[in-house]
């Protein structure tokens, strides 16, 4: 049975291959010649096998057949939409994909081993997991990976806002994954995390918006949003927190002779960068401009004479 | 026989044609190992399946070609499937993102063939490194090949690593396992010698990596699965503290391990925080409004903490000034 079910599967595919127009349910049951004549049940093995085909993301679609009056609908296979683009992968690249999927573990529950068949096999590598991510909301991600990909408009809602956006690129940075794009109607770039993004939905593809050859990154450096004039901040980090101020601050330190670093901060927001600073505790301090030491002994004088001062 | 269902075995042909068509006669147990699909089955359904299929007419100019010989295999007829279907759009973005992680854990540019694996599968996609990226910061920490080669070599490290909660460094003899990530942080996960127990060890607070030829020796069958219990910082004991806060900083009420919480009439908030360390309280009171207090917590944390702690960040100032 279960190889006559593949043969007829397989022959409905190179009938639908080799069309150059959509074709009725009643003339590819004349044509594969397997299907059952009793009508119910050639319906339903029909459908078990469209189903079958497009389970495994054969672009299946339907339209009338040219001709027919009244219309008649038949179906088809878009080719440009069913055939993987040539990649020409060597050995040695495809080797290379295969140690990513073996060393890479996303808790998520997609799989790349059809995918990389797909591109030419899959080799069982005894390669040990050495990254293991968790990841969430992978629905999104995914769907935003196809609306880029498709240049798709999409709507979703944040914070309760409706939101209409020509998305331009998606970004895993600092363990989140935001999405950057045209925010419409004002047509200006706006960076959301993906995770607060909800009832997404995707527009029918069209080829009307065009990605900038540089779309802006995601910016996470929440002292850099403000009206406030730049302030460009130099600060001496000791030895014990340099690296974590080095993912903190998002910016590298030059090294002085003693172990710490200096590291010169652009600083649009005080209070925001006052809140990263005080994660640093007496490890750092600010030795320049003047202004900005002034302003963060003032901030830290606030709660010298705080209510909690008691004892 | 090994056993494929049908859809199973309709997606490893359509996988497998357009590669066998590619390769000038592959072997039976190449193309068996490849596509994983149990060699005798491979046979029949090449001979007895395969064999039958072609558009209408189906005479023998339509159908599908197979030749096996001396165990090579080669199929001729089957132009319309001498490509395989397109990746959905979640097998694209899967596989695309593990070789973009696989690319960062190596160092970008490192690895010649999967910078151009990602390069052709991207452009395939519809993607490329300006619409869809995967950057993981801390894998620039300075020594990061150090402890990147522990890994892949199963040795040991000896780590210098700054405690969050304790506000200390300390020296870690560690087994490492793997790199994982717990909400937007990366960890290493190894086994410390100093606890006695599996550890994870935030990648921006290791100071400095020195590596080891040592193997790791913590047997395989002991290998613990990290979970989300593990201990997240080498901070002291754990302290229950009360503080008030105000209304405008209730967003810890949703970010830290509260164990209780009480709404006042003048619409404060009395919150029973457990505390890992002095030194992540005292980070969380000035963030905090200046108006927090510490109603009650152990002896070693003194109810001015806040105003102890500012002080000593100014008095930095003043030494320097």
């Amino acid at each position: 049975m279960t190889s006559k079910k593949l043969e007829r599967t397989l022959n409905l595919l190179a009938e639908l291959l080799n069309s150059e127009s959509p074709k009725s349910a009643s003339e590819l049951k004349a044509r594969v010649g397997m299907y059952p004549d009793d009508l119910a049940a050639f319906r339903r093995t029909f459908d078990r096998d469209k189903n079958a085909l497009r389970d495994m993301g054969v672009p299946l679609e339907l339209a009338p057949v040219p001709g027919t009056n009244p219309p008649v609908e038949g179906y088809f296979i878009n080719k440009s939409a069913y055939y993987l683009e040539e990649l020409n992968l060597t050995d040695a690249e495809l080797s290379a994909l295969n140690l990513a999927i073996a060393s890479v573990e996303v808790l998520d529950g997609l799989t790349e081993v059809e995918a990389i068949r797909k591109l030419g096999g899959y080799e069982k590598s005894a390669a040990q997991n050495i990254i293991k991510l968790q990841n969430t909301n992978i629905d999104n991600v995914t769907r935003l990976f196809e609306s880029i990909a498709q240049r798709r408009r999409i709507s979703f809602v944040y914070a309760n806002t409706e939101r209409d956006m020509e998305p331009w690129r998606l970004e895993f940075t600092n363990g989140r994954w935001y999405l950057t794009g045209n925010n419409m109607p004002e047509a200006k770039a706006k960076t959301f995390r993906v995770d607060k993004i909800f009832e997404l939905s995707l527009a029918e593809p069209s080829e009307n918006y065009e990605i900038p050859e540089k779309p802006p990154r995601v910016n996470l450096k929440p002292w850099s949003y403000g009206e406030e004039a730049t302030i460009e901040t130099k600060v001496r980090i000791d030895a014990d927190l340099l690296a974590w101020a080095r993912t903190s601050l998002e910016t590298d330190a030059e090294l002085e002779s003693d172990g710490s670093g200096i590291a010169t901060v652009s600083v649009n927001n005080k209070d925001a960068f006052f809140t990263r600073l005080t994660l640093l505790l007496d490890h750092a301090e600010i030795i320049s401009p003047e202004e900005m030491r002034n302003s963060y002994l003032d901030y830290m004088s606030k709660y010298v004479e705080g209510s909690n001062g008691k004892t | 026989m090994g056993k494929l269902k049908a859809s199973e075995k309709l997606e490893r042909l359509l996988s497998m044609i357009p590669w066998i068509m590619d390769n000038d006669g592959p072997s039976l147990n190449s193309i068996a190992h490849r596509f994983e699909y149990p060699e005798e089955l491979l046979l029949d359904d090449l001979t007895k399946v395969l064999f039958m299929v072609g558009p209408y007419p189906h005479t023998p100019d339509t159908l599908i070609e197979v030749i096996i010989e001396d165990g090579r295999v080669w199929i001729d007829q089957a132009e319309w499937l001498a490509r395989p279907i397109r990746l959905t759009p979640e097998q694209g973005f899967s596989l695309l993102r593990k070789a973009k992680t696989l690319e960062i854990f190596h160092g970008e540019n490192t690895w010649r063939d999967l910078s151009r694996a990602i390069e052709k599968l991207g452009k395939a996609l519809g993607q490329s490194s300006e619409t869809f990226e995967v950057d993981i910061p801390e894998l620039r920490n300075a020594d990061w090949s150090v402890i990147r080669h522990s890994i892949e070599t199963e040795t040991q490290l000896t780590l210098s690593y700054y405690s969050y909660s304790a506000d200390e460094t300390s020296i870690r003899n560690v087994h490492p396992v793997e790199i994982l990530n717990r909400d937007s942080n990366h960890y290493l996960y190894a086994y410390c010698d100093t606890a006695n127990d599996y550890r994870l060890f935030r990648l921006d607070r290791i100071l400095k990596a020195d590596p080891s030829s040592d193997p790791n020796c913590v047997p395989k069958g002991s290998r613990k699965e990290s979970t989300d219990d593990d201990s997240w910082d080498l901070g002291g004991e754990e302290s229950l503290v009360t503080i008030k806060i105000q209304t405008s900083d209730s967003w810890i009420l949703s970010t830290y391990p509260i164990q209780e919480v009480s709404h006042s009439e003048d619409g404060s908030i009395e919150v029973k925080l457990l505390v890992t360390g002095i030194a992540w309280l005292q980070r969380l009171l000035i963030r905090l409004s200046p108006e927090t207090v510490i109603l009650e917590a152990p002896d070693h944390i003194p109810l001015d903490l806040a105003k102890r702690t500012a002080q000593a960040i100014s008095g930095r100032y003043k030494e320097n000034s």
